[in-house]
Order: C-alpha cells, then sequence, then structure tokens
C-alpha cells in the first residue's frame, strides 16, 4: 500500500529549480532511502511531502490523500537541522513536541518514561536541553520523532552524533517500525547504513530523479564482469580471459577481457593449481554507484 | 485550535517558571517596598495624615506628646485638629521638667517672655536628636501662628495656602485646566504610569520576538510547523505571552495601588496621590491592546530575521512610535488636555502610553479613550492579519537581514524569495 505517492511536482526558488519533475511512491513496510549530493533537492522534497512548502506543479497523496493537520499527526520527522527548546528541562520539551502531534498528555506521561529509558535518558529528563551532549539531544530528538507511533516516519542523518551502541539501537527500532508496517523515509549520507538498510532508494540530483529501485536492481544496473578473488598465494601472471588486475582492500580484482566468462577464469585458476580462498562476482557499492552517477550528472550539466 | 491552545499554555508556564521572569515579577515591586518599609522604621515617630489631607486636618500620632510653657502668655486656644493630647499645656516649666524626666513627655518649648520682640523659644529634652526634631516643631509652630491670628482656622488656613493657583490654556473657544507640576505627585504619578507601561509594553513583545527568533535559531521552527499551522502558532505565542504580560500588570500596579495606600503613612506627598482602582481597569485595557499592537509587530520582526541578535538589533526601529510620549512626557503632564497630547491619544502606536499618562495626571473626555480603544482595535487586527501572512513556513525557516523597507513590503505581502533546498 502506498503511503505516499508523489507525481511530477516541482518547486523553484528565485532562478533556482530545486525540484524539477519528480515522481516516487513509498510502501508502507518498508525503509525508503532518499539520497542525493548536498543542495539536490531533498530537502525540499521532504518540506513538500509535509506540506510546509507546497509544489508549483505536481500531486502529492500521502495516506490516500492530500496531507491534512489530522494526518500531519500521524507523521514523525527528524529534520537536517536539528532543533530542541534549549532552556527548558528534557522532559517538558518531549512533552510538548508530543502533545502537539495530538497525544493526550497523560499518554505522554507514560509513554515519556518508557523511550526515556530506552535511550537511556531517563536520569536526565529534568536537566535543561541545553546542558545534554550532542549525542544525547539526537537521541532526544528521535523520541520526539517517534514517540507519537508514526505511520510514515521521516529522518534525515538519523545517525549523526550516534555512537556505535546508539547507532545500532536506532537501526534495531527503524527495523522494527518497518517490520510493524510503518513506512520510513531515510535521508542519508552514509551509503553502508543504506545498504544496510534500505529496500528501494531514490538518488536525486539537481532536482531530477538520477536512480530510483530495490538496491539489488540498481547494484545489477552498475555490475560488471569484474571479479573479486581471494588466494593463499600470487595468482599467476597472466590468465587466459583477464584483461588486468589489481589489489582492491587485500583481494585481487579480476578485470575480464571482452567474452570472458568468470567460469573459465575460475577453472582456468584452480587447473593451475592456485588454492582459492574467495571468489565472487565485483557487485559495486552504493557509495561507488552514487561517486560514479553525480559525476558523471555534474559531467552532464557542464559539457 | 487546540494546538493554539497547547502553545498558549507551554509559552506561559515556560516563561512565568524561569528564574529571570521571577525574580523581576516580585523585585521589581519589592525594592521599594523595602524602601519604603525602611523609611518608615526610620521615621518611627512620625505623623500620619490621611490621604487628601490638609495641614489642619492632620491627626497626630507621635508615640510621646511634646509639652509647652507659654512665659509670654500669647497662647490664647488651641485648634481642634491640634488637640491636648499631642502638645500639652504646662502652667510651669518645673512641672513641665517633671513630666520629661519621668517620660510622659517627650520634652517641652518654653516660650520666653519677650516672645514678641525676640521670637525667642527654648525646647528641653532627655535627649535631644536633631533629625526629629526638626520634623516635630511644626506643632509648636503652629499652635504659634494660630495663635499670632487671633485664633481664627479660616485666617489660618489661607495664611497657610495663600494660593490656589488653576492653570488654563488660552485657546479660541475652550479653557481647559492643565496641571500644576510644581506638585511632584501630579508630575511623579502620570510619569511613573508613563514608564511603567514603556516597560510593561516593550517587555512583553520583546519577549515575543525573542521566542520566535529563538526557535528559528534553535531549529525547533522546522518540527514546530510540520505540527502546527503557522497562523496557529502565532495566535498560540500572542495570547500566551499577553498573559505574562498582563500578570505582570496586575501584579506591578496592583502593588504600586497598595505601596500608595499604605506608603502615605511615610511619605505625605505619597498620601496626596490619588489613583482610582478604575485606572487598574484602563490599565489592563490599554496594555492589552498596546500589548497585541507591539507583540504582532515583533513577531513579524522574529519571523524575518535569522537570530535573537538580528532580532534586537532591529528592536529600535520598531519600538521608535512609543518612546515618542516617553520624550514628550513632561509636556503631556503639563498640558493634558493640549493638542498634543490628544493627538497622540489617538495614534494608535502612541495612544497606550499616552492615554494612560493623562488618566494619571487628569481626568479626560471619556470619549478619548474610547476612541482610541476603537482605533487601536482596527490597527490590530489589521497588524495581526498581515503578521500571521508573515507566519509562513518559507519565511520562517530562513533568516533576512533586517530592514524597515523590508519588513514593510513583506507585511505587504511581498515575500522575499526564500532559498533554502
Amino acid at each position: 500500500m502506498s503511503v505516499i505517492s508523489i507525481n511530477n511536482i516541482s518547486k523553484r526558488f528565485g532562478t533556482t529549480q530545486a525540484v524539477d519533475q519528480l515522481s516516487f511512491d513509498v510502501q508502507s513496510g518498508e525503509i525508503f532511502g532518499l539520497l542525493g549530493p548536498n543542495g539536490a533537492g531533498k530537502t525540499t522534497c521532504i518540506r513538500m511531502i509535509l506540506d510546509i512548502f507546497e509544489p508549483d506543479s505536481g500531486d502529492i497523496q500521502v495516506m490516500g490523500g492530500p496531507m491534512t493537520d489530522e494526518k500531519k499527526n500521524h507523521i514523525g520527522y527528524l529534520p537536517e537541522e536539528r532543533g530542541l527548546y534549549q532552556d527548558i528541562s528534557l522532559g517538558r520539551c518531549l512533552t510538548f513536541l508530543a502533545t502537539l502531534k495530538g497525544m493526550p498528555e497523560k499518554l505522554v506521561e507514560a509513554k515519556l518514561v518508557d523511550y526515556l529509558k530506552l535511550f537511556d535518558l531517563y536520569e536526565v529528563r529534568d536537566k535543561k536541553v541545553k546542558e545534554l551532549s550532542k549525542g544525547m539531544q539526537q537521541k532526544a530528538q528521535l523520541i520526539a520523532t517517534l514517540i507519537h507511533d508514526p505511520e510514515l516516519v521521516i529522518i534525515d542523518e538519523p545517525f549523526a552524533a550516534l555512537d556505535p551502541i546508539n547507532t545500532q539501537m536506532v537501526k534495531d527500532i527503524l527495523e522494527e517500525k518497518r517490520d510493524e508496517g510503518k513506512a520510513i523515509i531515510m535521508s542519508t549520507h552514509q551509503m553502508n547504513q543504506v545498504e544496510e538498510l534500505c529496500d528501494r532508494i531514490l538518488l536525486i540530483d539537481h532536482g531530477h530523479s538520477v536512480l530510483y529501485g530495490t538496491l539489488q536492481e540498481i547494484q545489477s544496473q552498475f555490475t560488471s564482469q569484474d571479479i573479486l578473488v581471494s588466494a593463499l598465494a600470487p595468482l599467476p601472471e597472466s590468465i587466459d580471459g583477464v584483461a588486468s588486475f589489481r589489489q582492491v582492500n587485500g583481494r585481487d580484482l579480476l578485470v575480464l577481457s571482452e567474452g570472458a566468462q568468470p567460469n573459465q577464469v575460475l577453472k582456468q585458476l584452480i587447473n593451475q593449481g592456485v588454492e582459492i580462498t574467495a571468489f565472487e562476482i565485483a557487485v559495486p557499492s552504493l557509495n561507488e554507484i552514487f561517486i560514479q552517477v553525480v559525476q558523471q550528472q555534474a559531467e552532464r550539466q557542464n559539457g | 485550535m487546540k494546538k493554539t491552545w497547547i502553545v498558549l499554555k507551554t509559552e506561559f508556564i515556560n516563561t512565568i517558571t524561569r528564574r529571570s521572569f521571577i525574580l523581576t515579577l516580585i523585585l521589581v515591586p519589592l525594592v521599594p517596598a523595602l524602601i519604603l518599609g525602611v523609611m518608615s522604621l526610620l521615621k518611627g515617630k512620625e505623623t500620619v495624615a490621611e490621604p487628601g489631607s490638609s495641614i489642619s486636618d492632620r491627626k497626630l500620632e507621635d508615640q510621646l506628646p511634646q509639652g509647652y510653657v507659654d512665659l509670654a502668655d500669647m497662647i490664647k486656644s488651641t485648634p481642634e485638629w491640634l488637640g491636648n493630647e499631642q502638645l500639652i499645656a504646662y502652667q510651669k516649666e518645673a512641672d513641665a521638667r517633671q513630666a520629661t524626666l519621668s517620660g510622659a513627655i517627650s520634652g517641652y518649648y518654653v516660650i520666653q517672655p519677650d516672645y514678641m520682640e525676640s521670637g525667642a523659644v527654648r525646647y528641653v529634652s532627655r535627649e535631644y536628636n536633631s533629625l526629629t526634631f526638626l520634623d516635630s516643631t511644626w506643632m509648636i509652630n503652629n499652635l504659634i501662628r494660630y495663635n499670632l491670628l487671633g485664633g481664627d482656622v479660616e485666617q489660618f488656613d489661607a495664611f497657610y495656602n495663600p494660593v490656589q493657583v488653576h492653570y488654563f490654556d488660552l485657546e479660541p473657544d475652550i479653557l481647559e485646566e492643565n496641571t500644576d507640576i510644581s506638585n511632584p505627585a501630579a508630575f511623579y504619578v502620570p510619569y511613573g504610569m508613563t514608564m511603567l507601561f514603556y516597560i510593561l509594553i516593550i517587555t512583553s513583545a520583546s519577549l515575543m520576538m525573542n521566542n520566535v527568533a529563538k526557535e528559528k535559531e534553535n531549529r525547533v521552527m522546522e518540527i514546530l510547523v510540520s505540527s502546527i499551522k503557522p497562523s496557529e502558532l502565532l495566535a498560540g505565542k500572542i495570547f500566551g505571552l499577553g498573559l505574562v504580560g498582563l500578570l505582570q500588570l496586575v501584579v506591578w500596579l496592583g502593588s504600586a495601588l497598595i505601596m500608595l495606600r499604605l506608603g502615605g503613612g511615610v511619605f505625605h506627598m505619597l498620601a496626596e496621590i490619588q489613583l482610582s482602582p478604575g485606572i487598574l481597569i484602563w490599565g489592563i485595557i490599554f496594555f492589552v491592546l498596546g500589548y497585541l499592537l507591539y507583540g504582532t509587530i515583533m513577531a513579524g520582526v522574529g519571523a524575518l530575521v535569522g537570530s535573537v541578535k538580528e532580532a534586537s538589533q532591529a528592536t529600535f526601529i520598531v519600538i521608535l512610535p512609543i518612546l515618542i510620549p516617553l520624550m514628550l512626557v513632561g509636556p503631556i503632564i503639563e498640558r493634558p488636555h493640549s493638542s498634543l497630547a490628544v493627538v497622540l491619544s489617538l495614534i494608535p502606536f502612541t495612544a497606550p502610553n499616552t492615554i494612560m499618562t493623562r488618566m494619571a495626571a487628569t481626568e479626560i473626555p471619556f470619549w478619548q479613550p474610547l476612541t482610541a480603544i476603537g482605533l487601536l482595535i482596527i490597527t490590530a487586527m489589521f497588524l495581526i492579519r498581515a503578521v500571521a501572512g508573515m507566519f509562513k513556513a518559507q519565511l520562517l525557516l530562513t533568516g533576512q537581514k533586517f530592514s524597515l523597507g523590508l519588513f514593510i513590503n513583506t507585511l505587504r505581502g511581498k515575500h522575499p524569495e526564500a532559498m533554502n533546498t
């Protein structure tokens, strides 16, 4: 079921086309990666989904229709520019933000205790927000995003300022929410986290959609015939069907000649007595795909 | 509407529980109250006068009376208002001396036999204190004056207050009475009212501006506008912080009224000041309207700029109109019915201060505060609509460098292009 359905939205600020004819949808029960270089139009796109900005053209359907005040109560939003009231206590700050999402104060009180304990912030609930560390404030913002049990979660760089333990905890929570059938849009530059968590991604650049689909689909688009090999001894200097090879992270990356098949190369290595411990088709990482695509876009823009 | 209420409640509670607010709320009336208390202790034996009384009505409450011995045989009668308890007549100095030694009186005057030629009077006491002595000589002075004038109360009053000046403007058709500014109370009470209203309105309005600017600076605004309509946010803030200002007004003005009543026991000047409780009601009305006007403008400034620092720099330009009655407070108090005072009372941006200053100085025609209220309501409604238009997400999520031109253009709905991707 589509929680968000976006059709050909555009937004211009002055002379800058922030978003240009963008279309995508987000399903319930998935983590959707919204990716792109700085200034690509991600934040504008998110703000249009949240009805903070109105698109110049196009159509946005949220939970089956246009955005309403009631629907806003079912959305959790962690913006890129973090912010909390600095001069009041953590408890009062989170209570205010939760009640603005339509939660009764009594319910907030009960759920807040659980969340504060989960995020290890219960002991500092009476401290002023400005007295908390950056990591603590980041966790507090995550509580504000999740406490009202939203159907749609939009999070921008959720792992910034978190240590590995808290990063893992947030990942677990996001996966748990996905399993509960919530839709999650995650915008981040940490490609390893995207690979680990996201079911589908949209890569935008200069307001355009550049890549859109499941992670596997996209990676397969960029997969070549290259092979990664680990062996106990150095590989022979010449292997039929291999154009060149180089070391990558302690392994040998074999670039195959045109028409050569990985199976033939494997057979040849075994016949030559090479003791192989790992042999796999080299799938490009999302990071590599990101850099490649964005660079290509930049060349196209300049050329 | 529910979210407006949540914002209102939160803003009110967050502000009134702030330590700096509580201290200001309490200390502002507490400091003058302490001064009054200390002065009261120091002047322990001073006389007390009823508010509005003249010299001849004074009731004496000295802890110890004084005595006198009339060797010149000139005291024929004692006025009623002086009574026989505070200044006791003795036939012989020995009796007066005995009364002093026994503690029945604090001391005694001896009017010398050649008083009519020399004016000589001796004062004898157990412990001479120059401060309290100077304060208490008015009784014997007035007793002698009274008898020199043949014991006639009317003549005495006429002698004591020979001139009752009434000030008038000479204008083609009307003669309006002005304020006697030679009377300190007649000047300082309206002046105090001007200052009080200036401080109250500007404090509350600045609170509003800082609040909005701080939310932008703290970057909470984006979370807020994804949860609540900007116009609901504005309404919640205006009413929440307005209530804070109202609380300050009631506490400060109420304390001032109480102090004026109690202070009469310490300072005769305070006793002569009469502020009707009705001024509190007018005060609340004009504070609310003044706050709505300036608070809304300040909210607009907060929405426009990017930080609290920039907002503070913009404050002076915005509050300039409310400074006008402050700068012209002398002429307004001296001539509360002049054209200048009336015009300033009707201009919405100067009306709250000017009207309250004039009301503290004199009675003003009823149509003037009513017209001022009408004009203030119309202007405030216009401004609230215009600033609600400024409370758009696109503006709240960006920061502009403040200029009056930009502010007016934005108020008119010509938003600057906000760049944010």
